[in-house]
């Protein structure tokens, strides 16, 4: 069987998706011979990506069938379609980073977690619908992610970083003529000195003090949930949410809207 | 009640109902302590803009290094 260059599979799409199994068979005329049974063989045993650029379920009744439904599926625009993974990075790269890096704060850590990410988005792949975007989905597997890491080293964390009783400075550095404090969260959090300032602050909690913090105030996730993860009793979640908040507050009063 | 007693009971609201005793406690000191008023506000604040900032995209933070992406992108081609 050979599929020519004026096919709707060019010989050298099939070699380009399927190198393992096609290079060195096209020919000068830029058709590639090969069996039906390889066709199918490479479809079924090619890598995640290979069988996401293939399609979901290709019909493989026919090895020129099962390329030609497969690499339409690829290029076409239908938004229930598989997500092109060889785009991801491209596209989600910085997003994903960025959300990450903000909630573990260690940039090596957090381009660890991304790339678990983007490979366990890979694997299930299949068990994407269309009914969000990429972009929503990706995220939503990396906050399971950070979850899951703050779970597994959630013992060496809190043996350090249980509640200190450090009440005496909460009200320091508050203000009472000042209203700096007046100015929108919206257009705080897109000023660049600001983000640098705020998330200085956020490092120098203690980490399972900013792990807690951050569940609560960016995610959103119950006090229930966060006891699970984190593996403390409401009574502590909350002293360490409130010394969170108080120690931030004042970091940032002193950093941010007492020195601009 | 005293002030660390009030902002810590600031806080704690945000997480749980506070017993009625506590919240009648709480507003009452607020009504006569200014300072307690405007810690009240900061906090809010804090908690407003940590909100915000776990949504934000933050379109001028760091982006993921391009050594890294080119080694993300290697292990998706791996599969």
């Amino acid at each position: 069987m050979a599929f020519g260059v004026d096919g709707v599979i060019p010989g050298e799409a099939l070699v380009q998706n399927f190198p393992d199994d096609f290079a060195g068979r096209v020919t000068d005329q830029g058709a590639v011979n090969v069996e039906a049974d390889q066709v199918i063989g490479a479809l079924q045993h090619s890598s995640p990506y290979h069988r996401l650029r293939a399609g979901r379920s290709p019909p493989l009744k026919s090895a020129r069938g099962a390329l030609e439904w497969g690499f339409l599926m690829a290029a076409t625009t239908d938004p229930n379609r598989a997500p092109d993974a060889s785009r991801w990075v491209e596209e989600h790269g910085d997003a994903l980073y960025r959300y990450a890096l903000l909630r573990v704060t260690n940039p090596d850590l957090a381009g660890d977690l991304v790339q678990d990410t983007f490979l366990s988005a890979l694997k299930g792949v299949e068990g994407f619908r269309g009914g969000s975007t990429v972009r929503t989905w990706l995220i939503g597997i990396l906050k399971h992610k950070i979850i899951d890491y703050y779970r597994r080293s959630r013992v060496e964390v809190l043996a350090s970083d249980m509640p200190a009783s450090t009440e005496g400075d909460d009200l320091d550095h508050v203000d009472r003529a000042s209203d700096r404090w007046s100015e929108a969260p919206s257009q705080l959090v897109e000023n660049q000195e600001f983000w640098t300032t705020f998330t200085r602050c956020l490092s120098g909690l203690p980490e399972a003090h900013r792990r807690a913090f951050s569940m609560r105030e960016f995610d959103g996730l119950s006090g229930e949930e966060i006891c699970k993860v984190l593996g403390v009793t409401p009574s502590n979640l909350w002293v360490m949410l409130h010394r969170a908040r108080a120690k931030l507050r004042k970091c940032l009063e002193i950093n941010w809207f007492e020195a601009s | 009640m005293h002030c660390l007693e009030s902002a810590r009971l600031l806080s704690e609201r945000r997480d749980h109902p506070l017993p009625l005793a506590k919240r009648i406690g709480l507003r009452l000191h607020l009504l006569l302590c200014a300072l307690c008023r405007t810690y009240q506000k900061q906090l809010t604040a804090v908690c407003s803009i940590s909100h915000h900032a776990g949504a934000s995209p933050c379109s001028h933070c760091a982006p993921l290094p391009a050594s890294r992406k080119q080694a993300i992108q290697d292990a998706i081609d791996r599969g």
